[in-house]
């Protein structure tokens, strides 16, 4: 485990980053990708 | 030395031993999982993990040596990948379509996994070794580590940072794309390739077929976008 203290030390900051940011991207990708889904779909009428 | 001994001592010298107890581990899981009706925090891929490092700590057994069994695991996963294209032949008309869609999520998506992580994990007071560890995080294993180690990071931190990422996405993304009333499959596996690679695409596949052909699409796509905007990031947010 040479990483153990690091991670040990920055537990925090880590696992926050890594929840919110995962959450966020989920969310994100999924209504960017419905909105322009949507927004084709009435564009092709 | 009494029968048991003896038995854990011939088995122990076989890498089939780690091999089994793999596979056996991600059958608990998936047991546990259908137990718990599929909810998404019974996710066995988590549950498989942890009964290994259960195994291997009380066993005394270090990781080189469970590799060597388990490397049978790990080869296969070449084939698996190169077996998205299957799904992905089949629904190619639907891939087709929904390009724009595809390429605009990806883009707004990729950029909030990099931007995301590195702004919070600052705020919080993360070195910047580890901020350029965790920028690539969503990106898969091996495609992390390179632009990790790239960036100043730390390519075997990174590999860490990927997994759990894996892990926690797989789990989170039916609660939260439900709690968001996403109903399109496409946009669902899409999202999830995207924000949790590998896992998040077995976990799109577990669910719906179509939904794990575009969770394929979205986990390559942002290997390419992670490997193209992370450097070019890194740089403001560090």
């Amino acid at each position: 485990m040479r990483h153990g203290a690091r991670l040990r030390a920055q537990a925090l900051p880590i696992a926050l980053a890594i929840v919110v940011s995962t959450a966020a991207t989920v969310a994100v990708t999924a209504l960017v990708f419905q909105l322009v889904a949507r927004f084709r779909g009435k564009e092709g009428g | 030395m009494g029968p048991v001994a003896r038995i854990w001592v011939y088995l122990h010298a076989s890498p089939l031993l780690w091999l089994a107890a793999t596979l056996l581990a991600y059958q608990l899981g998936t047991w546990l999982f259908q137990r718990a009706r599929q909810r998404p925090l019974a996710n066995p891929v988590p549950i498989a993990v942890a009964i290994l490092i259960l195994v291997l700590w009380a066993t005394g057994t270090p990781y080189e040596s469970y590799f060597e069994g388990a490397q049978f695991v790990h080869f296969l996963l070449g084939p698996a990948t190169v077996a998205l294209a299957v799904p992905l032949y089949q629904n190619r008309v639907q891939v087709r379509q929904a390009l724009t869609p595809m390429l605009a999520a990806l883009a707004a998506g990729s950029a909030t996994a990099i931007v995301s992580a590195v702004v919070v994990a600052r705020v919080f007071g993360a070195t910047a070794e580890t901020l350029s560890s965790l920028a690539p995080k969503s990106a898969s294993t091996p495609i992390a580590m390179g632009i990790s180690e790239q960036i100043g990071g730390l390519p075997s931190l990174t590999a860490a940072f990927v997994i759990a990422t894996g892990i926690v996405g797989s789990t989170i993304v039916t609660p939260l794309l439900d709690w968001l009333r996403i109903r399109d499959w496409r946009g669902r596996g899409f999202s999830a390739g995207v924000a949790a690679h590998g896992l998040g695409a077995a976990r799109a596949f577990q669910l719906n077929e179509l939904a794990g052909t575009f969770a394929g699409i979205g986990l390559a796509l942002n290997g390419v976008a992670t490997a193209i905007l992370a450097p070019l990031l890194i740089g403001w947010l560090r």
